[in-house]
């Protein structure tokens, strides 16, 4: 009998601000765009909620990581484009960084990696 | 060019997410424009992918998930502590600067209308003999406290409105959400000021009018909220103070309600003897009328008065023996309008004071606003003499007062 399972949906929970903040880190992106590189990025792996994008979008530029303007893009209406404020990218590295020790301490316990005294 | 079939569901979802929005309307075109870009943009992409246009349309609309969730996060989102700590101070400074300047309004409105009422009634006495007149049984200062609370009831009303509208704008919030929160704050914080501050002349109509101030306010920041009411601007100030406050000076320039008279003026009339006429006037009441010689001792007197603190005072000759007379006092009886002899409903003055003998003049301190009803007053000196009666020894002299206090110690002095 298989036993408990983790979904992707909740090991990408807690994620979606760091994915926002690293495809926007690469030039300014609206929403649809940065749904779309996160899936392409990721091959597919991670396609963050639509439904939960726009609230995290609004959340970081309330917090003032993020700058948001209206401007015409190259196809179709008018986009609301996001930027990485200074504070944005003090945010992204903090993030990465707590992502890559999170990252490596779940490795060493699932892989049994690092030192066993 | 667009299927207007799929134009409506997708218009019947952003719908459902703006109303889920409750944010001001700049603010919400934001979010539904932000949305209807997005999904133009899925759409495309999915018929691209070989979607026919309406799978693709209802597939973008499912990725964006259920419009009450969407709306949710999107309103929490943009909700910050900040936002809702700016936007009390901005509903503060609206609701001050309205509810002062709809005060001013309400007055200046109510004036016209009661002046409109005076004249009218004037024209019908005039014509058909119609006699009308304000209840006398309440001082002209408590009709004034009461035409002042009917027009805070208008600025509370505007200033509530005002002051919801502001806080939800700066706050991102729905009016509905925020109004209730400014009714209950105002009328606690209103309801607390006019109980135990506010110190006005007071009657029952003026009570009324008062306590109906932060019912006023509750209503003004809940009822058809979403109205945001008129805008205030220094032209209606200015044409209220014309009617509230320039003409009225006008028209009653030069009215005066002090009334005065004198035990001289009284002993003239149509009685008998002196006996008769204090009978007659109540004036055992206060007690006995003294001997000629001991009245004729007791010379000029009068008093000065500052607001409901009143100083009585009476010269007193050498030809008395004051030694003889103990507990001199001033007393203050109720008296009827236009009569200076005491009510005869009243069998005790509603407020005394020791006389002191300040050289030749026997003086006091009272206050005459600190009793409910009374509207004028008598002063007098008494005092008991070497028979062990009560005499009224000079007076009385007449003035008029109101109550003037909180609406808490109105309560508490009935």
């Amino acid at each position: 009998m298989p036993g408990p399972r983790l979904g992707g949906s909740q090991l990408l929970k807690g994620t979606t601000p760091l994915l926002v903040l690293t495809v926007i880190g690469d030039g300014e992106l609206y929403g649809y765009e940065i749904a779309r590189q996160i899936r392409d990025r990721s091959g597919g792996a991670f396609a963050p909620s639509e439904g939960s994008l726009y609230p995290t979008l609004h959340q970081l530029e309330q917090e003032g990581a993020l700058t948001a303007a209206w401007r015409d893009s190259e196809r179709g209406p008018r986009r609301r484009f996001y930027q990485l404020t200074p504070k944005g990218e003090k945010l992204l590295e903090a993030s990465l960084e707590q992502w890559t020790s999170f990252a490596r301490s779940v490795e060493r316990v699932a892989l049994g990696e690092g030192s066993h005294g | 060019m667009a299927d207007p079939e799929r134009q409506a569901t997708t218009d019947d979802y952003l719908a459902r997410v703006a109303a889920g929005l409750h944010l001001p309307e700049p603010n919400a075109g934001d979010v539904r424009a932000e949305l209807a870009a997005h999904l133009a943009d899925a759409t495309a992409a999915l018929i691209g992918e070989g979607l026919t246009p309406e799978q693709a349309e209802r597939e973008a609309i499912a990725r964006l998930g259920s419009p009450d969730v969407l709306a949710d996060g999107l309103r929490r989102a943009q909700q910050t502590r900040r936002r809702l700590l700016a936007g009390v101070g901005g509903g503060m400074w609206a609701a001050a600067g309205h509810g002062i300047g709809g005060t001013l309004l309400g007055y200046g409105l109510l004036m016209a209308v009661g002046l409109s009422i005076a004249v009218l009634g004037a024209v019908l006495n005039r014509v058909i003999g119609f006699d009308w007149s304000l209840d006398v049984s309440v001082p002209y200062q408590a009709w004034t406290t009461t035409l002042a609370a009917g027009a805070m009831c208008i600025g509370a009303f505007l200033g509530a409105r005002r002051a919801a509208h502001a806080t939800a704008a700066r706050s991102l919030r729905s009016v509905r959400e925020i109004g209730p929160w400014w009714a209950l704050g105002g009328s606690v914080v209103l309801g607390a000021w006019i109980l135990f501050i506010l110190r006005m002349p007071l009657g029952w109509p003026a009570v009324g009018a008062l306590m109906f101030i932060p019912a006023s306010f509750a209503a003004g920041a809940t009822v058809m909220i979403e109205r945001p009411g008129p805008r205030i601007r220094m032209r209606h100030i200015l044409l209220a103070a014309v009617v509230g406050f320039v003409l009225p000076v006008v028209l009653l320039f030069g009215v005066s309600a002090q009334v005065g008279g004198t035990l001289s003026e009284v002993r003239s009339g149509p009685y008998a003897s002196a006996d008769e006429m204090w009978r007659a006037q109540h004036f055992d009441l206060i007690g006995r009328r003294p001997p000629d010689d001991v009245a004729a001792a007791f010379g000029a007197g009068g008093y000065s008065a500052e607001g409901g603190l009143i100083a009585p005072y009476v010269e007193v000759t050498s030809a008395i023996d004051l030694s003889a007379w103990h507990d001199l006092r001033f007393e203050a009886w109720r008296r009827p309008s236009g009569d200076i002899s005491p009510d005869p409903n009243f069998r005790a003055p509603f407020v005394t004071a020791p006389a002191e003998l300040q050289g030749t003049r026997l003086q006091a301190t009272l206050r005459v606003d600190r009793t409910p009803g009374v509207i004028y007053y008598g002063l007098v000196l008494t005092g008991v003499g070497p028979d062990g009666e009560r005499y009224l020894l000079s007076g009385p002299n007449g003035g008029q007062t109101a109550f003037v206090g909180t609406i808490w110690e109105w309560f508490t002095a009935q």
